[in-house]
C-alpha cells in the first residue's frame, strides 16, 4: 500500500473517530436535558396537584375569593391536558401567580392562617417553589452545556449535519415577573 | 475570687462592649499575672539560654583545642541545668494551669457575652462520629479536639469544637487541619450530599460518603472563584445552594478569611474553617496582644451565628419537621479530650501533648514513705522522704577532696591504700580544673537540696512549705487551686501563673491526686 493511501485511510478513520465521539457527547448532553426536563416536570405537577388540596382548605373560608379559586382550578385542568411543555410551563406559571395571590389574601382570614393545615399547605407550596426553582436552574446548566458542545467548533460541523439544535433556555414568564398587587387584595 | 468570676455576664452586641469589658474585667486579671513574668526570666529563660549556649559551646571549644574554656562552659551548664530541671515542670505546670484558667475564666466568659446560652467545655470534644458524619476528613484520620461549645442561637441546636485531625506517625498526630468544625440541623429535608470545598479542591475519595458526587457548576462567577461543588444529585445541590445561600457562602468566606469547607447531609449541615492553628491556644498576658486574642477569640465565637444566619438556618418555612429534643441532642454529642480524664481528677498536667506520660487512672494512695499527721481543726502536715541523692553526692563530693587534699608523703607511707593514693595524685595533676568542676556539682547539688519541699502543713489559716531555705508561707484565700501535675503537687496562686510547688516528685500521679485533695480539704478546715 503506498503511503499517501495509507496515511488517507488513517485521516479517515481518525475523522471517523471524532465525528462518532462528538456525536455521542451531544446525544449525551441532548439526553441530559431532556432528563433535566422530566426532573422539572416532575416538580411542575407537585404543584398542579397542590392546587386541589388547597381549595379544599380554603374554599369555606375564603368566600370572596372564589374567582381565584376557580381560574385556579380550571388553570390546573388545563396544565394536565396540555399537549406542549412550553404550554405547561406557561400555565405553572400562572399557577404559581394565583397561589401567591392566594397565601397573600388570607391574611385578612386569621382563623386560617392560624389553622396547622394552612401552616403546612404553606410550607408544602414554599418547598415546592423552591424544587422547581432548582429544578430550572439545573434545566438550564444542562441546556447551556448543550448549547456550548453545538456552537463551538468543530462539534458544530457535526451538530449542523446530524440536526442537533441549541435550545432555549428558561426565562421567568412575564406573569411571574409582575408583582403581586397586595394592598390590592387586602383592600377586598 | 477574680473580679472576672464575680462579673455580670451581660450579652455583648458590638466590639466597643467587649473592648469595655476587656479594660474592665479581662485586663487586669491578667496584668496580675503578667507581674511573674520577671520570674520566668530571671529562673527560666536565663538558665535556659546558658544551657543553650554552653552546650554546643564546650563541643566547639574542645573541638578546636580550647580545653580550659570548654571546662567553663560545662561548669556554666551543670547548675543551670539543675535550675531547668527543677523550674522547668513547674513553668510547664504553670503555663498548663493558666491555660486551662484562661480557658476557664476568660474564654468562658466571652462564650456566654458573645453566644447567650451555649455553653463551652474546654475538656470535652466533638464526637468522633460528627467529623465521619460530615466526610469533609479521610476516614482513617486521627483526632484530638477540645474546646466545645453548644448551644442554640435562634431556634437551631448547634455545636462547635476544634479540631486537629491528621494522620499519626509514630505516635505523633501530624497536622492535616487545625481549626473549627460546626455542625447543626439542616432547615431542609435532603436525599443526598452537597459538599462545597475550596476551590480547585476534591472530596476525600475514600470516605464512603463521598462516593457518587459529582462536580456542579453553578452560575455564580463570584461563588465558583471560591469554591468547588461536588453533589449526589445536581438539582438538590441547586436546592440547596440558591442564589442566595451562594451569596452568603461568600460573604462567610470573606468573614472568617479562611478556607472553609460544607457538607449538607440529610440531616445535617456541617462547616469547617481550617484555621492552621488551635483556636484557643492563645497565651496572652496582657496589652493589646492579649485584646487581639479576645478579639479574636469572640470573632470565632460569633462565625456560629454568622453560620447560622447566612445559611438561614432559623428560617422554618419548609415542610421538614423539627423536633428540638432530638436536634439538641444530636448537636451535644461529644467525646471526652485527651484532658478530660486528667480534668475529672482536678488535676492539670503539664506535658502539652496528647500522649500523657503518666497513668491518670492511678488510683489515689498516699505518698509512700511520706510522715502524715493530721491536727487539730482538719489541718495536715505531711513530711516527705528525705531526698538521698544530694547530700550522698555532696558527701562524695567531700571525701573525693579530702582524699586529694592528703599530702603525698602519707600516702607513700601507706601504700596499702595504692588506689586511694592514685586518685589523689589524678587529683591533684589536675587540681584546677578538678576544682572547678567539683564547685560546679556542687552548686548544683546544693540548689536542689535547697529547693527541694521538705514538708508542708496546711490548715484553716494558712500554707506553708517547708525547705531547706525560708519556709514560704501563704494565706489560703491567695490558694486559688491546688492540683496535681503528673507525680507532683502544686498550688495556683493568685496573682502569678507560675505555680508553687508543694511535693517533690511522690512517683506516682495516684498520690499526688490524694494528697492534693488532702490538701485542699485541709486548707478549707477539712470541710471539701
Amino acid at each position: 500500500m503506498s503511503p499517501i493511501l495509507a496515511s488517507a485511510i488513517a485521516a479517515a478513520a481518525l475523522v471517523a473517530v471524532l465525528t462518532i465521539s462528538t456525536y455521542n457527547r451531544l446525544v449525551r448532553l441532548r439526553n441530559g436535558t431532556e432528563n433535566s426536563f422530566g426532573a422539572l416536570d416532575a416538580q411542575l405537577k407537585n404543584r398542579f396537584d397542590l392546587v386541589p388540596n388547597v381549595v379544599a382548605a380554603v374554599g369555606s373560608y375564603m368566600k370572596h375569593e372564589r374567582t381565584l379559586l376557580e381560574s385556579l382550578t380550571t388553570l390546573r385542568a388545563q396544565a394536565l391536558s396540555a399537549a406542549s411543555a412550553d404550554r405547561r410551563l406557561e400555565l405553572d406559571g400562572q399557577i404559581a401567580q394565583g397561589l401567591r395571590q392566594l397565601v397573600v389574601a388570607v391574611e385578612a382570614y386569621p382563623d386560617l392562617k392560624a389553622s396547622a393545615q394552612f401552616d403546612h399547605l404553606q410550607r408544602t407550596l414554599v418547598e415546592v417553589e423552591s424544587q422547581i426553582a432548582a429544578a430550572r436552574r439545573a434545566y438550564n446548566a444542562a441546556v447551556t452545556e448543550l448549547n456550548n458542545a453545538v456552537e463551538s467548533f468543530p462539534a458544530s460541523t457535526v451538530a449542523g449535519a446530524l440536526n442537533f439544535r441549541r435550545k432555549a433556555v428558561l426565562e421567568t414568564p412575564d406573569v411571574e415577573r409582575g408583582r403581586v398587587d397586595v394592598a390590592a387584595l387586602l383592600s377586598r | 475570687m477574680s473580679a472576672l468570676a464575680r462579673s455580670t455576664e451581660t450579652s455583648i452586641t458590638s466590639e466597643a462592649d467587649l473592648r469595655a469589658w476587656f479594660d474592665r474585667d479581662v485586663h487586669p486579671f491578667l496584668a496580675r499575672h503578667a507581674a511573674s513574668l520577671e520570674r520566668l526570666g530571671k529562673y527560666g529563660l536565663y538558665p535556659l539560654a546558658a544551657i543553650l549556649l554552653t552546650f554546643p559551646g564546650a563541643v566547639l571549644l574542645l573541638a578546636f583545642g580550647g580545653f580550659w574554656p570548654s571546662l567553663v562552659c560545662v561548669a556554666i551548664l551543670i547548675p543551670s541545668v539543675a535550675v531547668v530541671t527543677v523550674r522547668g515542670p513547674i513553668y510547664m505546670a504553670g503555663g498548663a494551669g493558666f491555660r486551662a484558667l484562661f480557658k476557664h475564666r476568660v474564654v468562658a466568659s466571652i462564650v456566654a457575652r458573645v453566644l447567650p446560652g451555649a455553653s463551652y467545655d474546654p475538656d470535652l470534644a466533638l464526637a468522633g462520629s460528627v467529623l465521619d458524619a460530615s466526610g469533609l476528613f479521610h476516614d482513617e484520620i486521627a483526632y484530638s479536639g477540645d474546646d466545645l461549645v453548644r448551644g442554640t442561637i435562634g431556634r437551631t441546636p448547634f455545636a462547635m469544637g476544634d479540631v486537629h485531625a491528621g494522620i499519626t506517625r509514630r505516635g505523633d498526630l501530624r497536622s492535616g487541619f487545625e481549626g473549627l468544625l460546626f455542625h447543626a440541623e439542616f432547615n431542609r429535608s435532603l436525599v443526598g450530599r452537597t459538599v462545597v470545598l475550596p476551590a480547585g479542591q476534591t472530596p476525600q475519595a475514600s470516605h464512603v460518603h463521598n462516593h457518587g458526587l459529582a462536580p456542579v457548576g453553578l452560575e455564580s462567577p463570584e461563588f465558583a472563584a471560591l469554591f468547588s461543588v461536588y453533589a449526589s444529585d445536581p438539582i438538590e445541590a441547586r436546592y440547596v445552594l440558591t442564589p442566595n445561600t451562594m451569596e452568603r457562602l461568600v460573604d462567610l468566606a470573606r468573614t472568617v478569611a479562611r478556607p472553609l469547607y460544607a457538607a449538607f447531609d440529610r440531616r445535617r449541615v456541617f462547616v469547617a474553617t481550617d484555621n492552621g492553628k488551635g483556636a484557643f491556644e492563645a497565651l496572652a498576658f496582657g496589652g493589646e496582644k492579649a485584646w487581639d486574642e479576645v478579639r479574636g477569640f469572640a470573632a470565632l465565637f460569633e462565625s456560629a451565628r454568622a453560620i447560622v444566619e447566612e445559611l438561614e438556618l432559623n428560617t422554618r418555612i419548609w415542610t421538614k419537621g423539627f423536633a428540638l429534643e432530638a436536634e439538641t441532642e444530636a448537636a451535644s454529642v461529644s467525646q471526652p479530650s485527651a484532658w478530660s480524664r486528667v480534668a475529672a481528677r482536678g488535676a492539670w498536667a503539664f506535658q502539652t501533648r496528647p500522649n500523657l506520660p503518666f497513668n491518670v487512672d492511678d488510683m489515689p494512695a498516699p505518698p509512700a514513705g511520706a510522715r502524715i499527721e493530721r491536727r487539730a481543726g482538719g489541718g495536715l502536715f505531711v513530711g516527705y522522704r528525705a531526698a538521698r541523692g544530694a547530700p550522698l553526692f555532696l558527701l562524695t563530693l567531700g571525701l573525693l577532696t579530702a582524699v586529694a587534699s592528703v599530702d603525698p608523703g602519707w600516702w607513700a607511707s601507706h601504700p596499702e591504700l595504692g588506689t586511694l593514693s592514685q586518685l589523689s595524685s589524678l587529683f591533684r595533676a589536675y587540681l584546677g580544673q578538678a576544682a572547678l568542676l567539683v564547685a560546679s556539682m556542687a552548686l548544683a547539688a546544693v540548689y536542689r537540696a535547697w529547693t527541694r519541699v521538705r514538708a508542708v502543713e496546711a490548715g484553716a489559716g494558712t500554707l506553708r512549705i517547708g525547705k531547706l531555705g525560708p519556709d514560704p508561707a501563704f494565706p489560703p484565700e491567695r490558694i486559688l487551686r491546688v492540683f496535681a501535675a503528673e507525680d507532683t503537687v502544686m498550688a495556683q496562686v493568685e496573682g502569678s501563673w507560675i505555680p508553687v510547688m508543694l511535693s517533690p516528685r511522690l512517683g506516682g500521679h495516684g498520690a499526688a491526686v490524694w494528697l492534693a485533695a488532702e490538701i485542699e480539704s485541709a486548707l478549707s478546715g477539712g470541710s471539701r
